[in-house]
């Protein structure tokens, strides 16, 4: 694993522990403390406790699971930041402020990377794992939430999705993913699988990878149009608002 | 600068599951993509896999995955060559009304047979006896009066109440000027008198809208639309499924219980918090719905012994995911 490209996670600091249906929201919280430990001035809380409790509220409050809309708008902040969901007293039952799950808001939907607190939320269907290795490749590596159904990789049974975070991928020699798993507090260390395995989860969820990076000028991820991409889909009229 | 220049998947189902990350969760993935010709449009349907993770609290877990198949869809339009616009998608809440109605769906039997097994209790539980008070006052004033004039229960806010009670058979003479116990009504009375179940007309007044409650269930919630008693229902059903799901009764924490319960229906999320979900849970103990054991929650084996039978229906959307 020497010459492998590794995210630098510090397992003491950015270690989110994730339960039944916490995986994406602790993967993300994740992901926020690495950014924090690198851009200090990221308006983003460093105390795990506030990760923990976004990721009790955010964790599925629905069969649907999480979207990165929910998690954008419960994201944690510095105390001087406004939430995203701050609750009017005005404006909201003393019902709502009284629970831990705040109301699915009704939005128009998006194709667009999500901002907020200083972050980007990126959802890319990646053409295959080769892809993958550009995120750690990059100065500094970008974390990637990677959702896969990991019973069908492990076992050939489906258990529907779940999301870890990408470490390091070796597919020139060992043909080995390392992978993150917020379920798997105890091992300390990413777990390892096959990247042909891996593949065979990831495909069913369409190579999803969710980038989580600063909204800085110097930071820019672009979906080549390379020589086979021909397909164009948009939500809005062009030019509507 | 940082730049980082990557490839995508080229196809419709990848750009819907796009929409479906940002907007939608996780448990939603997109079938392939199929033309309808009478609509012009493509159309992408969507499935929900949900998994079920029942841990207990000795720290042993199976997993169970829900399968609830073309729950919504996503339409795009073609507007010209490999361009395609979103022109219609199963919203988010519209997807969550339609899975756990796909769950109410396949816990019917279960639900059934809480109802009956809570028929002695319901009608002692504090959203019960708030959200169905018209019950308790002609039941009430038709046991201590004799009979109660019909011009009483015509009011607006007794709309419907009286009809439940003469239908269940408590009361007779819905279309004459007064309303009077049925034979059911006085041998319910005296039979609670005689074994000391009850001592008071507002003891036989609960007995009686327990029973109402439990075999007019799906009037007060679907055509009455009261929601708040069927909370108790709610988290009894989600134990037992999980319990019928791992067959044995399981100790599970009361916060994974509050989880699933509000997975169950948006509506709870505006109601419990975890903070008011303890006394819930304490009243379906007290009517022997539920045990608690220290901090664990557990099914009583009576019930669970009735609701283990109903398994083969539950389990034909459910797999075993891991043990």
């Amino acid at each position: 694993m020497s010459q492998v490209k590794s995210l630098p996670f510090i397992w003491d600091r950015h270690f989110v522990k994730g339960e039944s249906g916490d995986c994406v929201p602790s993967c993300v919280s994740m992901a926020a403390l690495y950014w924090k430990d690198r851009m200090p001035e990221l308006p983003l809380p460093s105390d795990p406790e506030e990760w923990k409790r976004f990721v009790k509220r955010t964790s599925d409050v629905s069969y649907r699971g999480t979207s990165l809309r929910r998690l954008m708008r419960n994201m944690p902040t510095t105390p001087e930041e406004p939430a995203l969901n701050a609750l009017s007293s005005e404006s909201q039952p003393t019902s709502v402020q009284l629970s831990d799950y705040p109301v699915e808001q009704e939005e128009p939907p998006t194709l667009e990377p999500i901002e907020g607190h200083g972050l980007v939320m990126d959802p890319k269907q990646l053409k295959d794992s080769s892809e993958l290795d550009t995120f750690l490749s990059s100065d500094p590596p970008i974390p990637a939430i990677l959702v896969l159904d990991i019973g069908l990789a492990q076992y050939n049974k489906k258990w529907g999705s779940h999301a870890v975070l990408l470490h390091s991928v070796d597919a020139k020699t060992q043909r080995k993913i390392y992978l993150i798993d917020p379920m798997l507090e105890s091992l300390r260390e990413p777990f390892t699988m096959d990247l042909r395995r891996f593949e065979i989860g990831w495909a069913p969820q369409l190579n999803t990878a969710i980038l989580i990076y600063p909204k800085a000028p110097d930071i820019r991820i672009t979906s080549s149009k390379r020589d086979y991409v021909k397909l164009t889909v948009f939500m809005e009229e062009p030019g509507a608002n | 600068m940082t730049t980082v220049e990557i490839a995508e998947l080229d196809t419709l189902e990848a750009y819907v599951m796009k929409y479906i990350v940002y907007n939608l969760g996780l448990n939603i993935v997109p079938k392939k993509a199929e033309f309808d010709p009478q609509e012009k449009v493509w159309k992408v349907a969507l499935d929900a896999l949900v998994p079920n993770r029942i841990s207990r609290k000795d720290g042993r877990s199976r997993t169970f995955l829900y399968n609830f198949d073309n729950i919504g869809v996503v339409k795009l339009e073609e507007r010209g060559e490999n361009v395609f616009r979103i022109s219609d998608a199963t919203k988010a809440s519209k997807l969550d009304e339609m899975i756990t109605a796909r769950f109410s769906d396949l816990t019917t039997e279960i639900e059934h047979e809480i109802l009956i097994a809570g028929e002695k209790s319901w009608g002692k539980l504090s959203w019960v006896s708030t959200f169905l008070r018209p019950l308790y006052h002609i039941v009430t004033n038709v046991l201590v009066r004799g009979e109660v004039p019909v011009r009483y229960i015509q009011e607006k806010e007794y709309n419907g109440w009286a009809d439940l009670l003469i239908q269940e058979g408590f009361l007779s003479g819905g279309d004459t000027k007064s309303l009077s116990a049925t034979n059911k009504l006085t041998k319910l009375q005296e039979r609670l008198f005689k074994s000391h179940e009850g001592s008071t007309d507002f003891d036989v007044a609960q007995s009686v809208v327990g029973a109402v409650f439990s075999k007019r269930y799906s009037t007060i919630k679907n055509e009455m639309r009261i929601y708040a008693p069927t909370s108790y229902v709610d988290a009894t059903k989600v134990y037992y499924t999980d319990a019928v799901q791992y067959g044995e009764i399981i100790p599970i924490s009361e916060e994974e219980l509050h989880k699933k319960f509000i997975r169950v229906g948006m509506r709870q999320v505006l109601t419990y918090s975890d903070f008011s979900f303890m006394t819930l849970v304490s009243e379906l103990v007290s009517a022997k719905l539920l045990e608690r054991e220290n901090d664990d929650i557990l099914g009583v084996p009576e019930v669970f012994k009735n609701v283990m039978q109903l398994k083969e229906n539950l389990m034909t959307n459910v797999t075993e995911a891991s043990t």
